[in-house]
């Protein structure tokens, strides 16, 4: 054998095992991209300082013009959050692994040189060692690694899912927020009235100082209830700005008014079958029991084998020869019969598949109380819709004709008007907690839960007809 | 003119007769002014006595048996229409409250069939009236209560006359606050001084719960109510005289509040308590009579003042229906300033200041504006010259010169040139 023999055979060999060693989330990112939209409806984009970061600047313009829906919510948050952005980078950690695992380990090249230490000559020695186990473990090792790439992705798109779902309950919590202020804003109104009312009749001298007491302290406790509204919607707004990943200069988004009338409900059944399917952290848990299966035979098979290597190997005599023939280097299974690492293998195997059992527990768990949750809050925002809403609107019509015939005093028909807005603020939190529980719901359910929307909302109390209509001629007079 | 016409008894011969469907009898007539009441016939004319009118209310006829005048009486729940706008649920006789009035002369033997169609138990007591203690009417103590269905009789000779009452004597409370009880007016023998006309009118009050139907039995002081024969006003009729006749007014009072009955531009004398007639010396002169509780009173007068002259309680809740007593007092409230009752409408949309110069504006928004159901304004009426302001126990006697034939309503009085008070300038 000579030099040239040598670079003949270990060069070629070594190129043709090397293969493509660069890393590219594309597809990796593509697939995230796909269930997160499959699931709820939103792209996802990854900025990664490329020309393509100006056109998601754009779109988040765009959206941030109008009032938000929960949806342009969660789409400004997939698009801006910096914590989810981080998230994406654990594609590019997994592709790396990918990559990683597709390569060859590097052949070792050994070499020493010695010269005696009496007469004259050169020993020289070299080796090229390449591990054969890994040649061997390739195929599995590369189908391991393609199912823990899998699982990243299905893990960052769940992260991406449960951040949308935080975005839409901050959404909801903020409008209803905004909503309970607007009404505790009315009463507090109500409330100044009373109290200018009783000013003025303590002022004619007709009640006393006790009366007027009384309705400074109502005033007060009222401008109290409406100011911590306000500061809760200040709150929830911080809630979702962070969410949304805007930063100090975009503050000026505004929500809609309202929020839409719940809807019916789905079974329980159907949507275990359906988490069952698309829960992607089930999938991932049920990719990796596949994987520990997978390994379980390979190391069943291999794992009495730790390692193999081989590759040539030449020596330089003394005396000018070259000696050149192969090296083999292999653990023999005496002691060690890779019985333990099997035994760890078989524990890790059985820990995932329990793991996978809580994991379909904790679904069932989870869609049973949200939607448990969906339904009461549904069932309440009816009650104060069909029932204590349109109740109070007729107490303060009926309270006002007592009041039209002095049978009633003023301050009754305004106390009557208060528990109104009252009754619409509880409806509020009514529906406030149906959303939050729909979000819930397909959040466990890990794929879009439609409702039908069975009414519109009731508004604010319209003007009774019958009272508004009418103009006194003798109004004139006042 | 707002005042519902009413069917008017004349002279002496008039007597009306209503049984039964008094009620809607009396409704379809009022709407249909048809005229001089028919003489039903209720056994022999009697031509010793002018026939008591009771206003808004009627006469209980009568059979004579083997000279026995013999009364029907049922005892039964009615609806009652106080005035239009206000219907009540209470009990009565024969279908109404008061129920009819019975009217005999001294001397009469009378039989009275009691007949019980409420859900308990009754009797009746003939308030004032000398009897066998038998007779007397207090269930438990004089006879067994008259249950549900049966049918008692109750007979005597009158040796007295006057203006007497009846009414039950068993769930006493109950039963009179829901309206039992009817006037029992005895002529004497020979008639004294003639009357031209003799009215009756049972004082009474009521707690009915605005928006509600029924009246509360459990209330003592606080009622809301007020009636003469069951109506208020502007549902009660007026009372006619024509110039120079002599005129009677009976009252009678079994509710918890003496009434001080007042009447307009007359000196009249008291003639007569339950007790019988005050001899002529010792009747009193009186402008307001106090009508005490469980008492009757009549007074006479001639009728030489023409005009409308008003009659009333003199107590002035007693002439207001359905009032507030717990409502803010509001007088001396400006609500202008500071748009205070602009914001307020924001808020309350028809929402109108009331009662900063008083409460007589309320009549005029009670004509626009929606009370609670069943319930009316606290005061109305209109005559000629504008609001009245009234309610409750409200009424007038007109007295002219000449009464329309027809013996319907005369109309607003004319006054004469000069007569009538006149407005100067500063």
């Amino acid at each position: 054998m000579n030099r040239s023999h040598f670079i003949t055979l270990a060069l070629p060999a070594t190129m043709f095992i090397a293969g493509c060693a660069t890393v590219d989330t594309h597809e990796a990112m593509t697939n995230v991209t796909q269930m997160v939209h499959d699931r709820a409806g939103v792209e996802t984009r990854w900025r990664q300082d490329t020309a393509a970061d100006s056109q998601v600047d754009d779109a988040l313009a765009k959206l941030l013009e109008e009032p938000l829906t929960s949806e342009a919510a969660v789409e400004i948050a997939l698009l801006r959050s910096p914590e989810l952005q981080a998230t994406y980078e654990e594609l590019g950690v997994a592709q790396a692994n990918l990559v990683e695992a597709g390569l060859l380990k590097n052949p070792v090249l050994a070499a020493q040189v010695r010269w005696p230490t009496a007469g004259s000559g050169t020993n020289a020695e070299m080796s090229l060692a390449a591990d054969f186990l890994d040649l061997l473990m390739i195929g599995p090792r590369k189908r391991m690694a393609e199912a823990q790439w899998r699982m990243a992705q299905a893990h960052v798109a769940d992260v991406v899912l449960d951040h949308v779902a935080a975005v839409r309950e901050a959404y909801y919590e903020l409008v209803a927020a905004q909503q309970r202020r607007k009404m505790r804003d009315a009463i507090a109104g109500a409330a100044d009235l009373s109290l200018e009312l009783m000013t003025r009749l303590h002022g004619a001298g007709n009640v006393s100082d006790l009366d007027l007491s009384r309705q400074q302290d109502a005033r007060t406790t009222a401008h109290l209830t409406a100011a911590q509204r306000a500061s809760q919607v200040t709150q929830a707004r911080a809630r979702l700005q962070e969410l949304m990943g805007l930063d100090a200069t975009q503050t000026q988004w505004t929500t809609a008014d309202q929020l839409a009338a719940p809807g019916t409900t789905a079974d329980a059944a159907a949507l275990f079958a359906m988490a069952h399917d698309h829960r992607l952290d089930r999938q991932a848990a049920a990719d990796e029991v596949t994987m520990l299966a997978d390994a379980l035979g390979v190391q069943k098979d291999w794992g009495w084998l730790s390692s193999m290597s081989v590759g040539p190997n030449a020596e330089h005599d003394l005396d000018g020869t070259w000696v050149v023939g192969p090296h083999v280097e292999v653990t023999l299974p005496i002691f060690d019969q890779g019985q333990p690492e099997t035994a760890r293998v078989v524990a890790r195997l059985r820990q995932s598949q329990r793991k996978l059992e809580a994991i379909d527990r904790r679904i069932e768990s989870q869609i049973t109380t949200a939607l448990d949750q969906l339904r009461l809050a549904h069932a309440a925002a009816q009650q104060y819709r069909d029932v204590l809403i349109p109740l109070r609107t007729s107490i303060v019509s009926e309270t006002q004709r007592r009041y039209n015939f002095m049978l009633s005093g003023i301050f009754e028909v305004i106390a009557a008007r208060e528990a109104e807005y009252e009754a619409y603020e509880s409806s509020i939190e009514a529906m406030r907690d149906y959303w939050i529980a729909h979000a819930q719901l397909e959040r466990a359910v890990g794929w879009p839960v439609t409702v039908e929307s069975d009414a519109t909302p009731p508004t604010k109390a319209q003007d009774e007809s019958d009272a508004a209509a009418h103009e006194h001629h003798h109004d004139k007079e006042h | 003119m707002t005042y519902p016409t009413r069917r008017w008894m004349l002279g002496a011969t008039a007597l009306s007769a209503m049984t039964g469907g008094a009620m809607l009898r009396r409704a379809e007539a009022a709407e249909a002014n048809d005229g001089p009441v028919k003489h039903e016939d209720h056994g022999d004319k009697d031509d010793r006595y002018t026939p008591v009118v009771t206003v808004d209310g009627s006469t209980m006829p009568f059979k004579i048996v083997d000279g026995v005048k013999e009364f029907r009486i049922v005892a039964e729940p009615i609806e009652q229409e106080f005035a239009p706008g206000m219907k009540v649920k209470c009990w009565g006789y024969n279908g109404s409250t008061p129920g009819p009035t019975i009217e005999a002369v001294e001397g009469d033997r009378v039989r009275l069939f009691v007949t019980n169609k409420l859900g308990e138990h009754t009797t009746i007591h003939w308030h004032g009236l000398l009897l066998p203690c038998g007779m007397d009417g207090v269930g438990g103590l004089n006879q067994p209560q008259i249950e549900p269905g049966e049918t008692w009789v109750y007979e005597f000779t009158l040796r007295q006359h006057g203006t007497q009452m009846y009414h039950p004597h068993a769930d006493e409370m109950t039963q009179m606050a829901f309206g039992m009880m009817g006037m029992f007016i005895i002529h004497p023998k020979k008639p004294e001084r003639k009357v031209d006309r003799d009215y009756a009118i049972m004082l009474h009050e009521w707690m009915v719960p605005p928006g509600a139907y029924r009246p509360d039995p459990n209330v003592m002081l606080d009622f809301n109510t007020f009636t003469f024969n069951g109506r208020v006003f502007p549902g009660t009729s007026p009372l006619l005289a024509q110039l120079g006749e002599r005129v009677r007014v009976r009252f009678g009072n079994l509710s918890m509040d003496q009434h001080p009955i007042h009447l307009h531009g007359y000196q009249f004398k008291v003639t007569g308590t339950d007790a019988g007639p005050i001899p002529e010396t010792a009747q009193w002169p009186m402008t307001t009579v106090p009508v005490p509780v469980g008492a009757t009173r009549d007074f006479e007068l001639v009728a030489d003042a023409p005009g409308d002259w008003i009659m009333h309680c003199h107590k002035s809740h007693h002439t207001m229906n359905a009032m507030g007593h717990d409502v803010p007092n509001m007088i001396g409230v400006d609500q202008r300033e500071g748009d205070l009752e602009k914001k307020l409408r924001a808020l309350l949309p028809g929402y109108m200041a009331m009662g900063q110069q008083g409460m007589a504006e309320h009549q005029d928004h009670a004509r626009h504006m929606k009370g609670p159901a069943n319930t009316l304004p606290m005061m109305s009426g209109e005559g000629p010259y504008g609001n009245l302001e009234m309610g409750g126990m409200f009424t007038m006697l007109k007295v002219r010169d000449q009464l329309p034939r027809d013996g319907g309503d005369p109309g607003w009085y004319e006054y004469p040139k000069g007569t009538q008070a006149w407005k100067v300038d500063g």
